[in-house]
């Protein structure tokens, strides 16, 4: 009891299951990106985030400008 | 609601008792059927239909004397009410209605 | 010539027929202390039930009978395992099956206590004198079964290390938590009626015939005749308890006030159902990925016991009488004919480098067993395989986001037919006091919602290690789970494997 856990989640569109990702709203999108790339073992610059099937393009700004909470769930997209 | 009422099934550890058991069951109603599994043995009876289990014709079958309590140490599963477990005679059907 | 009279028999004949007579004098009114003292209202049913002359036990079981049969039981199992260890007959069990006996029996061990200890509450303090009597038997026969479990992994530890840290392994191990969250859910029921539905009638008579009945024939067709004798006796036992939950249900809604108990019933009736639809649906992982020589597939078992023998066989009887069929039936459904197991062995795999027990890709043979029994497999789960053929090592390197309820990492996508895990994903989340519980499914926010107090106050391994409270390192996150180093990972790259083949004169 006690303590209450706000946790991001990241998916690999098309995989299960979401994994947690140690980023929140003031998250920079570039970074988050870079991180869910690594844990998932894609290439980053081949990649994109989204957030409610919207892609996060500025990479720049913080998850909170897209309306990503803390305890949301975003997707690791690959685009060839 | 479903509309079709499954098998009465009885399904029981492989032996010699199981296969006495179910020619006993056999004698009684010919449409039952029996399917065999690695260490196990199933009886099904159409649902329409009850399946008796007689000890005179279980002990005729397996040659020596059968204490029907003694199905429930070789009993793996049962599909169905039991009417009745007396000492004489087990009989599975489905409810009336 | 006259027939010897067996004063015996006939002494059994007359008790049958009068049984309800031996089970009359077993309530009476206490004087010594009040009736609460012996039974606190808090541990008794809320139910109004008016009527419980309307039980009945259809085996009337006598106590001598119970001991002398129980007994030959006890005697054919020790007989088999002793057999069985003279004979060493361990060692010449696949060790894909033997890896997933690791995984079973923590599981079942802890299981069958717990049951014992709920069978305990509903015969102290059953309103009903025939119904405290046949709890009774089942408390000693979950006993039976608990200590028959221990007993299989002491003869087990003889053969291999994983299973001598048992109890760690069910404390913390990351899928044990699926199956302790469901049976201290059992243990602590709201009502000793509740304790009836979750065990004798949603699992006994739904799930327990797959897993005691369907794995068994996998077990002995492998080669592990110990395991099917041991679970074939153990469910021996559950014809009694399904006899007592049909009992059960037709005295309840045989009642003349029957509507005002119909809403409590459906509800424990729907939770149930889908509870252990989440957790003893991992049986089929054993017939359909663990036993190497298969015999039926899940689907197949879930049709012949699920479908046919405990929808069919008891909505057929209590759809009249106001039950309905289960709230999530379709999902279960659908799940479990065409994801459970492949999802399920595939999330096994996916975290392979944390488990204590083995995992394995499908061989070709599997596959082809597989695409015949599931049309849609390659669709659900053949595009992962097919990548870990082609060198990707197929594990996820985080933590996985595991459903508040179940406990269950969240690998499921009922509401999407066509692409199971390729399509329109939605979480599932409800906010309460604070805090965001994620959900897997439907069935599952559906609990959580009814009864919230009893399930926000845990919290899943993934909310522990980010709150520090569990190691996120992942040699220190093995050891935390009781793991040592060696278990776990693929059975196929280590030399257990290669040597059984080359003991059965097969290639790697």
């Amino acid at each position: 009891m006690g303590g209450v856990s706000m946790a991001m989640y990241v998916r690999l569109k098309g995989e299960l299951p979401p994994i947690f990702l140690p980023a929140g709203p003031p998250t920079p999108v570039g970074e988050a990106l870079a991180m869910a790339s690594q844990m998932w073992r894609k290439d980053p610059t081949k990649a994109r985030l989204l957030f409610q099937g919207r892609p996060l393009e500025d990479l720049s700004k913080p998850l909170a400008e897209y309306g990503v909470g803390p305890d949301d769930l975003l997707e690791l997209e690959v685009v060839e | 609601m479903t509309e079709v009422r499954s098998d009465l099934r009885l399904e029981l550890m492989a032996g010699e008792e199981a296969e006495a058991i179910a020619r006993a069951v056999q004698e009684l109603n010919p449409e039952a059927k029996i399917e065999e599994y690695p260490g196990l043995l199933i009886i099904r009876v159409p649902s329409n239909t009850r399946m008796v289990i007689d000890r005179v014709r279980v002990e005729e079958e397996l040659g020596r004397p059968y204490n029907l309590r003694d199905i429930q140490t070789i009993m793996a599963a049962f599909y169905g009410y039991w009417k009745e477990t007396s000492p004489d005679r087990w009989v599975l059907e489905w409810m009336e209605r | 010539m006259a027939k010897k009279v067996d004063f015996r028999e006939a002494t059994l004949r007359q008790l049958y027929e009068n049984y309800g007579l031996t089970t009359a004098d077993l309530e009476w009114e206490p004087t010594y202390v009040s009736k609460d003292e012996v039974s606190p209202p808090e541990r008794r049913t809320r139910l109004p039930v008016k009527d419980w002359s309307k039980f009945e036990d259809p085996f009337k079981l006598f106590f001598e009978d119970y001991v002398r049969v129980q007994a030959e039981k006890e005697t054919v199992f020790h007989d088999a395992i002793r057999l069985a260890e003279r004979f060493g007959e361990a060692r010449r069990i696949n060790p894909r099956w033997v890896a997933g006996m690791k995984l079973y029996y923590p599981a079942v061990a802890q299981s069958e206590a717990e049951a014992h200890r709920g069978h305990l509450g509903l015969s102290r303090h059953s309103p009903s004198p025939a119904l405290a009597m046949a709890s009774f038997y089942q408390l000693l026969d979950e006993l039976r079964h608990a200590q028959n479990d221990v007993h299989a992994m002491r003869y087990w530890v003889r053969y291999l290390d994983e299973l001598k840290n048992w109890a760690q392994l069910y404390q913390n191990f990351w899928a044990m938590q699926v199956f302790r969250s469901l049976f201290e859910d059992m243990a602590t029921p709201s009502d000793p009626f509740e304790l009836v539905f979750h065990t004798n009638v949603a699992l006994e008579m739904g799930y327990t015939n797959l897993l005691f009945v369907a794995a068994p024939t996998a077990g002995a067709a492998n080669g592990d005749r110990v395991f099917a004798q041991l679970q074939m006796s153990t469910q021996s036992d559950e014809t009694r308890h399904i006899a007592l939950g049909q009992a059960t249900l037709r005295a309840l809604l045989e009642q003349e006030n029957r509507d005002e108990l119909l809403p409590t019933l459906q509800y424990w009736f729907d939770k149930w159902t889908w509870r252990h639809h989440r957790v003893f649906g991992v049986t089929g992982i054993f017939l359909d990925y663990f036993a190497e020589n298969k015999t039926l597939s899940y689907k197949e078992a879930f049709k012949k016991y699920f479908i046919e023998g405990y929808i069919q066989g008891l909505l057929e009887d209590f759809e009249p009488l106001g039950l309905k069929p289960p709230r999530f039936l379709d999902d279960i459904i659908k799940e479990a004919e065409n994801y459970q197991s492949h999802q399920v062995w595939k999330l096994a795999f996916q975290y392979n480098y944390l488990n204590f027990f083995e995992t394995f890709p499908p061989t070709e043979k599997d596959k082809a067993w597989l695409r015949e029994k599931y049309p849609n497999w390659d669709q659900v789960v053949g595009w992962y395989w097919e990548q870990v053929e082609h060198g990707d090592p197929g594990i996820v390197q985080g933590l996985p986001l595991i459903c508040n309820l179940c406990q269950f990492p969240i690998v499921y996508n009922p509401n999407d037919p066509d692409h199971p895990t390729n399509g329109s994903f939605h979480l599932r989340t409800t906010r309460y006091n604070g805090r965001t519980y994620y959900f897997c499914s439907d069935g599952c926010q559906y609990i959580f919602e009814h009864e919230p107090e009893k399930y926000a106050h845990a919290k899943t391994l993934t909310e522990l290690v980010i709150e520090g409270r569990a190691p996120a390192d992942v040699e220190k996150l093995r050891e935390y789970m009781g793991l040592e180093p060696g278990w776990g990972g693929n059975l196929f790259e280590k030399p257990i494997w290669k040597e059984w083949l080359a003991s059965q004169g097969r290639e790697g």
